[in-house]
């Protein structure tokens, strides 16, 4: 399977794919934006990529709209880093997204005849 | 490690970012492109690989500034913002709002100039009342200790005798016994004759106690008011002069003081002048003089002569006052049963007691102007519903970039407060206009009557309440728009471009908008309705006299002077007979009263039935008059014969009733030779029946009243009622009675008939006074100014509710049929005729209207009835008004549903359906 490219994908983040990964990723602790990055490429087996300048404007906006929450963290002998983090409103987000979007892709199961393949 | 700050910094560079974010970013990403830069290196690469590999990170980097360009727009100040107050950020948050909020109503003039057009009404027409209240109801007067000062009434149990005045034995009872007040005034309204200038003149003026302008706490502008011990015998040659008077009669001069006027033949010294706003009591008098309890009045219980202020002492309440004034009553009562009896004294606030005739009319006055705001309102909270739904996606973005709900409702609530304020500006304007438009509505011969009235102007206490209604206002229609536009999910609002269920929220919050706007409307346009249709009805009403081409002068007797009886009779007589001799008039009849009303308040009891005690008798109006009196006013005999020169003193004595006293007491019309037994104890005759006449108030043309003849009673005072002829000959002097107010060149025919009325009495007696002219017309446009202004009033605030819905509903239309554009094609498309579109529209306008007038017709059912006491011939209830008013309303709402209605017909269905 050949990854998406990236203009496509980019069309995908605003239809809230991009943000429902990026939700889900920090749902189980916060993460910074390379470790984001990593995560969705390793996982998605390398078909999902962003590079940084899809990333960091996916970050800032979920942040202005107060579903994560980016804090410098500072660890002794580190440079300091950018850990985002989901919040309240970002976990009811995350849950409704999540349902919209399995019922979406159960529907184009349907559609296509891909259910139970 | 390549450093990549300058490469991100470059990316970045026209995104207007603030220094300390722009390095949290540049900061940021550098780290990002380290680790990815490390990783490569890691995995095997060489440097320069993988120092384009990473750089290939920031490609379609304009993505990232233009999400930072938006992202950061709002954000920044709140960012840079460094260990401010947290006061100085809510300050500039406000100034931003403000700012913000000017620059929105800006981009949009039309609607920001209907919204505060609405507002300015709405304030202005409360401004106006309030003013109005505030004079007449709150204000009226600026006495110091106001709230310690009470009028004290007699009730006459059994007479129906709510307000009968004291008894100077009484007022000395409670001089002596009382340890609540402080001290007591009393009042007696009385006139004077003035003589020693050109003409002698006739003047109404107060004898007082002593105490009086001290129980008030006011001070003269010129010398002093009356010291103790001026109230008795020897000492009371002493008077105080109203402000008008010292200007009318003596030019203002500030010399004055000490100098003698002579009033009924008797000198009285000059010792002060009061302020121009001093006026009390309201009954048109000029001059303050001492009142003389004379020894043998002290012990009368029977003469209920005395208007008594009580001032409390400092610090009881007025509950204690009353308590001890009625304990005062009842051991009188217990004391002196032969006159005490039935009589029980009772205390009344002194505002709401002198403001009584004018809160009648205010306080549903107020009412309607509420419910024209309220309106206002409504109206204005759906423009910005309606805007708020334009505005939606705006909203949402700014809370997507993380603006808190709180902020935003702060923002859209300083929006509608800019409206507010500057419709409360505009409507101070309207309400300076409106104030002087209402001080003109009643006539200075009116207006001196009522408390306060001189004082009416925009003043401090307007401002104040405009400032507060404005900000009430403000609030009122800005909460409901914020709310809903903050209540709403803006992620929905986002991808759905603002048609979700928030949408549909908005219009049933609209439609529930316009329905109260609809019903508020019907119960002021039916309040209107019934509250003209009594006017009309006392403007048709038969008076019972003829007002037209007629006037009327006072003459009293100076004191000391015409002493006996048949003196005054002839003296009458005489006059009268030389004026009908003027050329031009028609008819001259003598009267102690002129209509409307006129009359004094008198008891009887019908000779031949069990004798009730005094105060149980029934009471009628009591008016003296000459034989041609009937002809000069125009009131018809309906039975026996008028008065004629045979009734003299010494003739058989003989009365006149009304017909409303002969049907309620002789029920057969059998009134013609019973005999009445008036108040002085002698038995009169009844020989005539005449009609009905309209009374003082114009309420009612059906109290009963006894005429005496003026040659069985010459008072000491007298009207002279002077109908002009109307035939061709004299139709000039006819027309200039009759325009009397309206054509200056008829002022002057009436001055001239005036003129020769004068000369006539002075011919008999030139040291008798007779008062300025007044046509009847004049008189009864003063007596029926109150109500007048009343219904105009009431018609422009409905008129104004009927504008504002109208408006609404098709606002509230239009939007509805814009927002449905695309719905609308779908259903053409499928095949809906223009018809059935049509039909559609209309029918949805035509449920919120129908709702509206539901519930307004059961609102004005419950509210119309605190008018009943101001209409005349119409119920509060009156079917035909509800149903005329519920139509007209019902029409022009229509009207306004038609228009967007048959826009809706216009839609384009492929352009409908592209619309999206």
């Amino acid at each position: 399977m050949s990854h998406i490219n990236s203009q496509k994908f980019d069309r995908e983040l605003k239809k809230g794919g991009a943000e429902l990964l990026v939700l889900s990723l920090l749902e189980a602790r916060p993460r910074h934006g390379y470790e984001v990055r990593k995560l969705i490429e390793t996982r998605s087996d390398g078909v999902l990529k962003f590079n940084a300048a899809s990333l960091y404007p996916l970050l800032y906006r979920l942040e202005k709209r107060g579903w994560i929450e980016g804090k410098w963290v500072e660890k002794a002998g580190q440079r300091r880093r950018r850990y985002y983090k989901l919040t309240k409103d970002g976990k009811k987000v995350l849950s409704a997204q999540r349902s919209i979007w399995q019922s979406f892709v159960a529907a184009i199961n349907r559609v296509t005849g891909l259910e139970g393949a | 490690m390549p450093d990549w700050k300058p490469e991100i910094r470059k990316r970045l560079a026209d995104v207007p970012l603030a220094p300390l974010r722009e390095r949290a970013i540049v900061e940021e990403l550098s780290q990002y492109l380290d680790d990815c830069y490390e990783e490569l290196l890691g995995g095997g690469a060489v440097a320069k690989e993988a120092y384009e590999q990473t750089l290939a990170e920031l490609r379609g980097s304009e993505l990232l500034a233009r999400e930072l360009r938006r992202a950061e727009r709002r954000g920044a100040p709140e960012l840079i913002v460094f260990g401010t107050h947290r006061r100085t950020i809510m300050l500039s948050d406000l100034w931003q709002d403000l700012r913000f909020g000017a620059r929105m109503l800006a981009k949009q003039p039309g609607f920001t100039l209907i919204a505060v057009i609405t507002l300015a009404l709405g304030i202005g027409a409360n401004t106006t009342i309030f003013s109005m209240m505030e004079s007449v109801i709150l204000h009226p007067f600026s006495f110091p200790h106001q709230e310690r000062l009470v009028m004290i009434y007699e009730r006459l149990l059994g007479t129906g005798r709510e307000r009968s005045l004291v008894t100077p034995a009484t007022l000395r009872d409670w001089r002596e016994q009382s340890r609540e007040f402080e001290q007591f005034a009393t009042t007696i309204f009385d006139d004077f004759t003035l003589t020693g200038g050109e003409r002698p003149e006739q003047l109404s003026g107060y004898r007082v106690s002593a105490e009086f302008f001290g129980t008030l706490g006011v001070q003269p502008l010129l010398g002093r008011t009356f010291q103790p011990g001026e109230d008795s015998l020897g000492r009371e040659q002493v008077v105080v002069l109203k402000h008008s008077l010292w200007e009318r009669l003596f030019a203002a001069d500030p010399k004055i003081l000490g100098q003698t006027i002579k009033l009924d033949s008797k000198t009285y010294t000059v010792i002060g002048v009061m302020p121009r706003e001093f006026n009390f009591p309201h009954f048109g008098g000029e001059l303050w003089i001492p009142w003389v309890l004379l020894p043998a009045d002290a012990q009368n219980r029977e003469n209920h002569s005395l208007r008594v202020i009580g001032l409390l002492k400092p610090g009881v309440s007025r509950a204690r006052g009353e308590a001890e004034i009625r304990a005062l009553s009842l051991r009188a009562q217990q004391q002196y049963p032969a006159t005490n009896r039935d009589v029980e004294a009772y205390t009344v606030g002194f505002n709401e007691d002198q403001t009584r005739g004018s809160r009648t009319y205010l306080s549903f006055t107020l009412g309607a102007v509420m419910f024209v705001l309220l309106i206002a309102c409504a109206n204005v909270a759906n423009l910005l519903l309606a805007r708020g739904a334009a505005r939606q996606k705006e909203l949402a973005v700014r809370m997507a970039l993380g603006a808190g709900s709180g902020r935003v409702i702060r923002q859209l609530l300083t929006e509608s407060l800019l409206l507010a304020l500057a419709g409360g500006v505009l409507g101070l304007g309207f309400s300076v206009w409106g104030v002087m438009a209402l001080a003109n509505g009643i006539p200075q011969g009116f207006a001196k009557f009522i408390p306060g009235w001189e004082r009416l102007g925009i003043n401090a206490w307007a401002f104040g309440f405009t400032a507060l209604a404005s900000l009430a206002t403000g609030i009122l229609c800005g909460l409901l728009p914020a709310w809903q536009a903050t209540g709403s999910d803006f992620n929905d609002t986002l991808k759905d471009g603002g048609k979700g269920a928030a949408s549909g929220a908005r219009n049933r919050w609209r439609s529930a908008l316009v329905v109260a706007e609809v019903a508020l409307s019907l119960v002021l346009l039916i309040g209107a309705g019934l509250v003209i249709r009594s006017f009309v009805k006392i403007l048709n009403t038969e008076l019972g006299f003829n007002p037209d081409n007629a006037m009327a002068m006072y003459l009293a007797l100076p004191q000391g002077r015409y002493v006996q009886p048949h003196e005054r009779f002839n003296l009458y007589h005489e006059l009268a007979q030389r004026v009908a001799a003027l050329p031009g008039v028609a008819a001259v009849g003598l009267t102690s009263g002129v209509p409307p009303g006129g009359w004094v308040r008198g008891s009887f009891q019908i000779v031949g039935q069990p004798t009730a005690s005094p105060t149980r008798q029934p009471a009628s109006g009591v008016l003296v008059t000459s034989p041609g009196y009937f002809a000069a006013v125009g009131t018809p005999l309906r039975a026996g014969r008028l008065f004629n020169d045979r009734d003299g003193a010494n003739a058989p004595r003989v009365v006149l009733v009304n017909e409303a006293l002969a049907r309620r007491y002789f029920p057969d019309l059998s009134a013609i030779g019973q005999r009445l037994m008036l108040d002085e104890g002698l038995p009169y005759e009844i020989v005539g029946i005449v009609g009905n006449t309209m009374n003082v108030d114009l309420d009612d043309v059906a109290e009963p009243v006894i005429y005496q003849s003026l040659a069985q009673r010459p008072l000491q005072y007298v009207s002279l009622v002077v109908r002009g002829q109307s035939n061709a000959l004299a139709n000039a002097l006819a027309n200039a009675l009759a325009n009397a107010l309206t054509d200056p060149s008829g002022k002057e025919s009436v001055t001239q008939l005036t003129g020769a009325i004068r000369r006539e009495l002075a011919a008999l007696d030139a040291a008798l006074p007779m008062s300025e002219s007044k046509t009847l017309r004049e008189g009864y446009r003063e007596r029926s100014s109150p109500k007048r202004v009343i219904t105009v009033l009431l018609g422009i605030f409905a008129l104004l509710a009927l504008v504002m819905a109208t408006v609404g509903l098709y606002a509230v239309m239009s939007f509805a049929v814009a927002q449905r554009t695309h719905e609308l094609g779908l259903r053409m498309a499928l095949g809906a005729q223009a018809r059935d579109i049509f039909r559609f529209v209309v029918k949805q306008g035509l449920r919120l209207i129908g709702l509206g007038i539901g519930l307004g017709l059961l609102g004005a059912y419950a509210v119309t009835r605190l008018l009943s006491r101001v209409l005349y011939g119409v119920t509060a209830t009156d079917a035909l008004t509800y149903a005329v008013v519920a139509a007209l309303l019902l029409v022009t709402a229509l009207t306004a549903c038609v228009v967007p209605a048959w826009r809706a017909t216009q839609v384009d269905p492929l352009i409908a359906l592209r619309h999206e």
